[in-house]
């Protein structure tokens, strides 16, 4: 694994365990999501039982939607399919839930509570060009979204 | 979760204290009580005290073994663990 993308997952890992407002946390971590690959937006959500919920963002706003019902959009689908959803032009997937009038490309990829299939959390990370986003980043943002765990169980 | 799923209640407190099933331990021997429930497919019932406070480091020390050992965890605000629910 390339140094910086280690040192990137020490640091994703310490933020997510440390202690401090969690949004605070949230952010710092959507932050390091978003430098590491060059991202435009990054966001950190909640999944309740009914709601996601955005906990924080790095990017150029705040999303259009901070808070939709858990089957909306491509993260009611990778909480429903429990798996990350790549789309590589939004314009032409139905499920895309308007975050940012100019994004094409979409990743969301689900955290998992620990020792269970359940979705409490997601990593959303959008582009303002298509087809942005290669497996490897697929590996790498689930690498982040699975170092950033504690952010959930740790309140 | 049925009422013979093992159960491993874990407590943190504000002065760095962890108990195990009320018993004072350490992140070693917690290791192994987590090894051994999810062996038996049990569950983590986690109590901390003081929850809206600062954590002591001991808690994220805890929690990252939870999540290493991949035991599911219930979390509760109070120590009779009376309001245990799933994270979110």
């Amino acid at each position: 694994m390339p140094i910086v993308v280690d040192n990137t997952l020490n640091q994703i890992r310490s933020t997510a365990a440390s202690g401090g407002d969690r949004a605070e946390r949230a952010k710092r971590l959507a932050e390091l999501i978003r430098k590491l690959g060059d991202y435009r937006w990054v966001g950190v959500y909640d999944v309740g039982a009914e709601n996601v919920s955005i906990i924080a963002w790095s990017g150029p706003g705040a999303p259009e939607h901070p808070t939709f019902p858990v089957s909306k959009g491509l993260t009611g689908a990778a909480i429903h399919e429990k798996r990350a959803i790549v789309v590589g032009d939004v314009r032409n997937d139905p499920r895309y839930l308007t975050a940012f009038g100019s994004t094409l490309s979409e990743i969301v990829v689900p955290v998992f509570a620990p020792g269970e299939q359940r979705v409490i959390g997601t990593v959303d990370v959008e582009s303002e060009q298509a087809n942005a986003f290669s497996s490897r980043d697929q590996q790498l943002i689930e690498q982040c979204a699975q170092a950033a765990l504690p952010l959930w169980l740790l309140r | 979760m049925n009422k013979n799923t093992p159960i491993l209640k874990i407590a943190v407190f504000s002065d760095g204290r962890l108990t195990v099933d009320g018993v004072p331990s350490s992140i070693q021997s917690l290791r192994e009580s987590l090894r051994k429930t999810s062996e038996q497919h049990g569950v983590v019932w986690y109590y901390r005290e003081a929850g809206q406070k600062e954590p002591p480091p001991i808690a994220t020390d805890v929690i990252n073994e939870v999540i290493e050992a991949h035991v599911p965890i219930r979390l509760s605000s109070k120590p009779d663990y009376s309001d245990s629910v799933p994270p979110n």
